[in-house]
């Protein structure tokens, strides 16, 4: 039996007296796309920040690869998610002044990759995601699914474990939504990354694997979605 | 102004207490400095009026052998300087007629021959100090003291000292006086232009921080003004809102301002500016000054506040912070290069009858230039370390000055320009001021004591008499004469060879009796060349005829020797100057260098850290304007502490590269200033203290912008990246 990519056991989280997390299970395979749907206040996010090692569960563990993470002390948890995982949000995301190729090299640079490694690299990544010729182009200058594609690019240049992806498309039409989501797929099954989609949209979570349905803290249901 | 939209962006406030807070005791700071300097601009004013009539008199001017008469409305007034152990006496010397009619301020009437009044400070240093060092140099007689209302200040030195009238006729240097004059002094004047110069530089950074503070408040408030625009509110009305709140907290800062300058009052007061401290009351301002400061820093705050937050150009989605600044162009160089080419241009000649006018307009220009160029080297500048940034700090800062270079530079305008004057005054200051003088033959010695005999003619029994007295003096090792020597073809200095030694001078060859030399120079002079000597001829005739011009002790360099040798040659050698040392013959120019530079020095030290502050306020908007996408990347896995380089750098970038900027060409218009007066002269590496200054105020801005930099964990956390 092989051990899950990342796994959450038995995990609650409260701020002051509102549970976010009532003992919540949960995991996920290598390579497997995960949709976490939910209301509002179900505690979706709070799952994602828990996974990620960005909160630690008031009880509960929370394993990536078989081993604890929940326990680390913050340089720790940081150089995980530096290394390990891959973010990508609903906007806001990147930094105004640098560039698509700029905000692409950061996390290689944060990493101590040379400058000149770094941008080659970043470039590849724009290329894969359909941005060739965009490097130069600020933020402001790219729409909303080019932006957000240029994000994709930088969660995956450090070619991630897991990439956490918290409402991809939220801000987006549904042409730029769908293309957002099949550039997205499409590199992280070449590179075999597990995925751990939070959304509203139905659509949006047609694309995973399976579906995992949180309520009020808990997992509440599951299916298999049609990117299976 | 709608009262609804204010009380709804007030409330807002309640979680910027402390940048309220910062606002308010800036002001206060800045608004005390302003009322400080303002209170020392009229103090001199009232200083003068008291005690310029020791400096200052308008008297007419009577040669040694002027026939003038003196009536009952009239004296022979003569002015000078004394010194004792380092310290500078003023002194006036009266001769009155009987029954004069004359008002000397401050004394119930003209001292008579033989007696004399002191101030309290003299009266002081008198008691406590042998007679023989001091006292006995005045007169026989203390008549009494000068009243306080007639001096600068109580502790001040000062002797008004009775003569004879006809020993008083013998004196080259004295003036017929009918009453005594209270205009400010030349002096004076120059201090006062200097304080007008630092209220308009410490303002400006005054004005930069409040208009930058506001920025923070609106960047703080930026969705509840986007909520404001959003039902409705104009761009004219959020300025109003943030107008409203910069005009309460201002007005609070200024009213604190001036509380806080009148407990710094005392001390103020007790720092020397033309030689003289002050009177605390000297530096009070009435009611009516001090309103109109604060409706002045009230009003200039507010507007600098509204137009700050007008430039954000906040839209109904938020601050657009992102606009576009123009990029600057090479255009920004040419005041400074107008400034430094008119400075180049008078190279060796500022004597000409145009030169000083053209140097103040070159000197100005190029501190203008600074301001101009400052945008346009900080985007070349920024441009040069994107390209070559390795780390993400240095990228993400250098991007992020790029795109707004003279955002960046506004914040340190204040600093540019205070390093520019003080690197400027200290590069021209040491050119000018002696550092250290090697003494060796052809100076002379820096423990000999020279009292000047030409503006009063001694008798052979007299100079004889007096060079007795003084080799009588314990600690006094040998006594000079100089000899002028002047018949129909020419005019010598001379000394006998025996005198070689004492003077400092080069030994004679054998078989030479006299040496010749410049006199004047070598007394006078600042030892900037060695003098050259050459054997004189002199018939046993003609020395009979030549007169002397100096008599010089050498002592043992002992303060007490010194003195009692300085009162032997007043008491006997009636010269219309005082007797006086190398050192202290330059000391009162340097002295006031040095009363400038420690001006100089306060004003820079509180400029840098004030433009410190801005520069903090600048990082802390810049840590709230992209507290969503650091946020991000902190969830990324950035640690904080990078976060925390981010920030640091872009603000220490602008700070290191204006800092070495500002310097460089603070000391390159200093260079060309002293070349335009002559090509010899060049600018010398500063004092410590310059660099002590300097790095003072460097680390109390650095800690200012690092404890911003506390705010990156709060303003980074999970709550700032959420979107619902």
């Amino acid at each position: 039996m092989s051990i899950p990519m990342l796994q959450a056991l038995d995990i609650k989280k409260s701020f002051g007296k509102s549970e976010a997390l009532r003992g919540l299970n949960f995991e996920v395979e290598k390579g497997e796309v995960v949709a976490v749907m939910g209301p509002s206040g179900s505690g979706k996010s709070t799952l994602l920040h828990c996974l990620a090692g960005i909160l630690a569960p008031d009880s509960g563990q929370v394993l990536l690869s078989g081993v604890e993470i929940q326990n680390l002390n913050e340089e720790r948890r940081s150089e995980l998610r530096r290394t390990q995982f891959g973010f990508v949000f609903q906007f806001g995301q990147l930094l105004p002044e640098l560039t698509a190729l700029d905000n692409v090299s950061i996390p290689l640079l944060l990493g101590k990759v040379k400058r000149k490694d770094a941008e080659g690299r970043a470039r590849i990544w724009l290329e894969r995601l359909g941005l060739a010729g965009m490097e130069d182009k600020l933020p402001s200058e790219l729409s909303g699914g080019q932006a957000q594609r240029v994000a994709i690019a930088r969660a995956m240049v450090t070619h991630p474990q897991v990439l956490f992806a918290d409402e991809p498309t939220g801000s987006l039409d549904s042409l730029a939504a769908e293309n957002v989501m099949n550039m997205m797929l499409e590199s992280v099954r070449s590179e075999g990354t597990t995925v751990i989609i939070i959304t509203h949209d139905a659509r949006t979570a047609a694309y995973a694997d399976r579906d995992v349905i949180v309520r009020d803290g808990r997992i509440s249901g599951a299916m298999m979605g049609s990117g299976k | 102004m709608n009262a609804f939209l204010l009380r709804l962006a007030l409330r807002g406030s309640r979680g910027s207490l402390g940048r309220l807070l910062g606002m308010v005791a800036g002001l206060a700071v800045g608004t005390a400095l302003i009322v400080l300097l303002i209170g020392v601009y009229v103090g001199i004013q009232r200083r003068d009026a008291r005690g310029s009539w020791l400096t200052n008199q308008q008297g007419k001017r009577l040669n040694a052998d002027d026939k003038t008469q003196m009536d009952p409305t009239t004296v022979f007034v003569d002015q000078w300087r004394e010194f004792f152990q380092k310290q500078t006496i003023t002194r006036i010397d009266i001769a009155a007629s009987p029954g004069s009619q004359v008002r000397v301020p401050g004394l119930p009437r003209p001292p008579r021959p033989g007696e004399y009044f002191v101030s309290p400070g003299l009266d002081r240093l008198i008691k406590v100090t042998p007679p023989d060092q001091l006292g006995d140099r005045f007169g026989k007689t203390q008549a009494g003291l000068i009243d306080p209302s007639a001096l600068g200040n109580s502790s001040s030195l000062t002797v008004v000292v009775g003569q004879d009238l006809a020993a008083m006729r013998k004196d080259s240097n004295k003036q017929l006086v009918r009453t005594f004059d209270r205009s400010p002094t030349p002096a004076s004047q120059l201090y006062k232009t200097v304080i007008v110069i630092g209220v308009i530089a410490m303002g400006l950074p005054i004005i930069v921080l409040m208009g930058i503070v506001s920025q923070l408040g609106a960047a703080a408030r930026n969705e509840r003004f986007a909520t404001l625009r959003l039902i409705g509110a104009a761009p004219r009305q959020i300025g109003g809102i943030v107008g409203m709140e910069t005009l309460a907290v201002s007005a609070l800062g200024a009213i604190l301002g001036v509380f806080l300058a009148a407990i710094i009052l005392p001390w103020a007061a007790a720092i020397s500016i033309a030689n003289e401290t002050f009177l605390p009351t000297d530096l009070a301002l009435s009611p009516r000054v001090l309103l109109g400061i604060i409706a002045a820093i009230t009003t200039i705050s507010t507007l600098a506040a509204i137009q700050g937050v007008l430039r954000l150009g906040i839209s109904p989605l938020g601050a657009s912070r992102q606009f576009k600044e123009r990029t600057p162009s090479v255009i920004r160089l040419i005041p400074l290069a107008v400034g430094l080419g008119l400075m180049a241009l008078i190279h060796g000649n500022a004597q000409a009858s145009n030169g000083p006018m053209l140097l103040i307009a070159g000197f100005l220009c190029s501190a203008f230039g600074v301001i101009s160029a400052g945008p346009w080297l900080t985007f070349q500048a920024s441009r040069v370390l994107a390209r070559r940034a390795q780390s993400p700090a240095g990228l993400i800062a250098a991007k992020r000055i790029l795109s707004a270079p003279a955002a960046t530079f506004r914040a340190a305008s204040g600093l540019v320009l205070a390093i520019f004057v003080v690197s400027f005054f200290f590069g021209a200051m040491s050119a000018i001021v002696d550092k250290e003088v090697v003494y060796k033959p052809g100076i002379l010695p820096k423990d000999a004591l020279a009292a000047t005999l030409f503006t009063w003619p001694m008798s052979k029994a007299d100079l004889q008499g007096l060079v007795g007295d003084l080799r009588r003096v314990q600690g006094v090792t040998d006594v000079a004469v100089v000899y002028r020597f002047e018949d129909n073809d020419n005019r010598i200095e001379v000394t006998p060879c025996s005198n070689t030694k004492a003077l400092g001078l080069p030994p004679c060859a054998a078989n030479v009796r006299y040496t010749s030399f410049d006199a004047d120079t070598f007394v006078f002079n600042l030892p900037t060349k060695l003098v050259t000597t050459e054997p004189a001829e002199i018939s046993s005739a003609q020395a009979a005829l030549m007169k002397p011009l100096f008599v010089i002790a050498l002592t043992n360099g002992a303060g007490d020797t010194i003195e009692r040798a300085r009162t032997v040659m007043e008491q006997e050698a009636h010269s219309d100057m005082p007797p006086f040392t190398r050192p202290e013959l330059g000391g009162d120019g340097n002295r006031a260098l040095r009363e400038l530079s420690y001006l100089a020095y306060i004003g820079a030290f509180l400029s840098i850290f004030i433009s410190g502050c801005s520069l903090a306020v600048a990082a802390a908007i810049a840590m709230v304007d992209r507290r969503r996408v650091f946020g991000l990347l902190r969830l990324s896995g950035m640690p904080v502490g990078d976060l925390r380089k981010i920030v640091a750098f872009e603000a220490a970038a602008p700070l290191a590269s204006v800092t070495l900027f500002s310097a460089g060409l603070g000391y390159l218009v200093a260079e060309l200033l002293v070349t335009a007066y002559s090509a010899t002269y060049h600018v010398k590496a500063p004092d410590p203290a310059y660099y002590i200054v300097i790095g003072i105020g460097l680390a109390f801005a650095a800690a200012v912008i690092g404890s911003t930099l506390q705010m990156i964990r709060t303003t980074t956390g999970v709550t700032s990246t959420r979107f619902e």
